[in-house]
């Protein structure tokens, strides 16, 4: 044998040549493994790290960010996939490692195949039928939860309706959510709560989880005992993106358990809201009548008023006892208008009373017949006259008679 | 006179009814008095549904008879 020794190998040059090796290999350039992951860390430089193991051994393997940012699923510890990429060595380390171009989890091919033909054969049969889906209640008195009694799913959807419909009574029939024996128990769990005459609406479902861990939820029996029930079911499995069978017969899906229990409760507190608001509305529409009402009968007795007769009559009295008044006023006023005439005139017959001008100091002549002389022509001489004075009475003869003025007054 | 054989709904939906019949005005005001008492009694009642006390959170159990049995539901924390 000869040994080519020349001058020791550095390190970084071995690893080198390794690498090349590799690179020139037809299989390890371009190859398939499959396995199961663990020690998954998906380091913050977006690159993820873990090892692929079987029975038997481990590699370990590396996904960079340009490469994973294309998953439609989240690795984690316990996924058996199946891993497309290359072998390289890590010079740095000395480490071959395969490096992940595509994960695709293992088994799904066949799970998924199965799934989709489950699904179209029931989809024929009307199982997932929109128009005979049940309506869900509005306010279930009780809700019938089958789900694992350990879960996080069942916390959140006793959280939930806790805090939006806190009067709500809650059943748990506790089942196994995964695993062979999942399916029986949760057909199981919905033919008792639908036996029960309390039970409002059911609610069935988990947590996320791979296809393999929702499996039970594809079963076909349990498709077929959630169409055969008589109360409505809300299918509460996995997160957003995982559609089951059990979604598709429901009567309702939700994403989520906690939106499950969301979409099962009325909010308490918006009921208590509007309640009173029709409370508030009865008590005002009513007074609002009442004083319509009240309104009207004013009016209504208004008019009343103005035709009653007893009114009338009154009224009449009233206007009679004016006119009478009037009558009244007018006589007096008349009566004052003649006494006053009355008083004039006696006045005016003082000042034609020919003693008012006796008692002056005037005299009054008369003849012998007694009338009154009033002028020159009334007389002739030597006649004999009567003159009239304030206290007595001459007789008196005409001596001489002087024609024409002389009176100088 | 007040029967309460009815669900919430049923209870809301005839309260509505009535304040509907209130705002026309062709009811006399001896239906107005009736409806107006029906609806005090229909919100009362209503009231007390919401004011219930506290649901019951029960976890079905199976002894070995194959007995169901209810018992409280401790959530673990």
């Amino acid at each position: 044998m000869i040994y080519l020794v020349t001058k020791p190998l550095k390190v970084s040059e071995i690893n080198q040549y390794i690498k090349k090796m590799f690179s020139r290999d037809l299989i390890l350039s371009n190859v398939k493994v499959e396995g199961e992951i663990s020690n998954f860390k998906h380091h913050y430089s977006g690159h993820m790290y873990f090892s692929l193991k079987d029975e038997k051994g481990k590699i370990k393997c590396v996904m960079f960010k340009s490469d994973n940012r294309f998953l439609e699923f989240q690795p984690e510890d316990g996924l058996k996939v199946v891993i497309t990429g290359y072998i390289s060595v890590y010079e740095k380390e000395g480490d071959y490692q395969l490096y992940a171009k595509k994960i695709e989890k293992s088994g799904l091919g066949n799970l998924y195949a199965a799934f989709e033909e489950l699904k179209e054969k029931l989809e024929k049969e009307g199982l997932f039928d929109s128009t005979i889906k049940k309506e869900i209640p509005s306010m279930p008195r009780k809700i019938g939860v089958v789900t694992s009694s350990t879960g996080a799913a069942i916390r959140d959807i006793i959280t939930v309706i806790k805090r939006r419909y806190p009067i709500g009574d809650i059943l748990i029939y506790p089942v196994l959510v995964q695993g062979d024996l999942a399916p029986k128990e949760i057909c199981e769990g919905l033919n008792y709560l639908n036996s029960r005459e309390d039970v409002d609406v059911i609610i069935t479902g988990r947590g996320g989880g791979s296809l393999e861990e929702l499996f039970a939820f594809n079963d076909e029996k349990v498709a077929r005992t959630i169409y055969s029930m008589d109360k409505p079911v809300i299918s509460a499995v996995g997160h957003e993106t995982d559609f089951t069978i059990a979604d598709f017969v429901a009567d309702l899906r939700a994403p989520t358990p906690s939106a499950a229990a969301e979409l099962v409760t009325p909010d308490l507190d918006k009921l208590i809201d509007d309640l009173k608001d029709k409370f508030d509305r009865l008590n005002r529409v009513y007074h609002y009548r009442l004083k319509d009402c009240s309104i009207k009968l004013k009016y209504i007795k208004r008019s009343l008023d103005y035709y009653n007769p007893i009114n009338q009559s009154r009224e009449k009295t009233q206007e009679l006892d004016n006119l009478f008044r009037n009558l009244i006023n007018l006589m007096e006023s008349k009566i004052d208008r003649n006494k006053d005439h009355i008083e004039n005139l006696k006045s005016k017959i003082n000042y034609l009373n020919p003693i008012y001008y006796l008692d002056k100091g005037y005299g009054l002549l008369l003849d012998k017949e007694g009338n009154k002389i009033t002028s020159i022509e009334d007389v002739k001489i030597y006649e004999n006259l009567d003159l009239i004075i304030k206290d007595g009475m001459l007789t008196v003869e005409v001596v001489k008679i002087n024609k024409g003025e002389f009176y100088h007054g | 006179m007040d029967n309460f054989d009815m669900s919430y709904e049923e209870a809301i939906k005839e309260l509505e009814d009535i304040l509907e019949a209130l705002e026309r005005e062709d009811i006399t005001l001896e239906d107005s008095l009736k409806k107006f008492k029906r609806g005090v009694a229909l919100y009362n009642y209503c009231n007390g549904i919401l004011k219930d006390i506290e649901g019951e959170v029960k976890i079905l159990l199976e002894d070995d008879e194959g007995n169901m049995t209810e018992e409280d539901f401790q959530m673990e924390v």
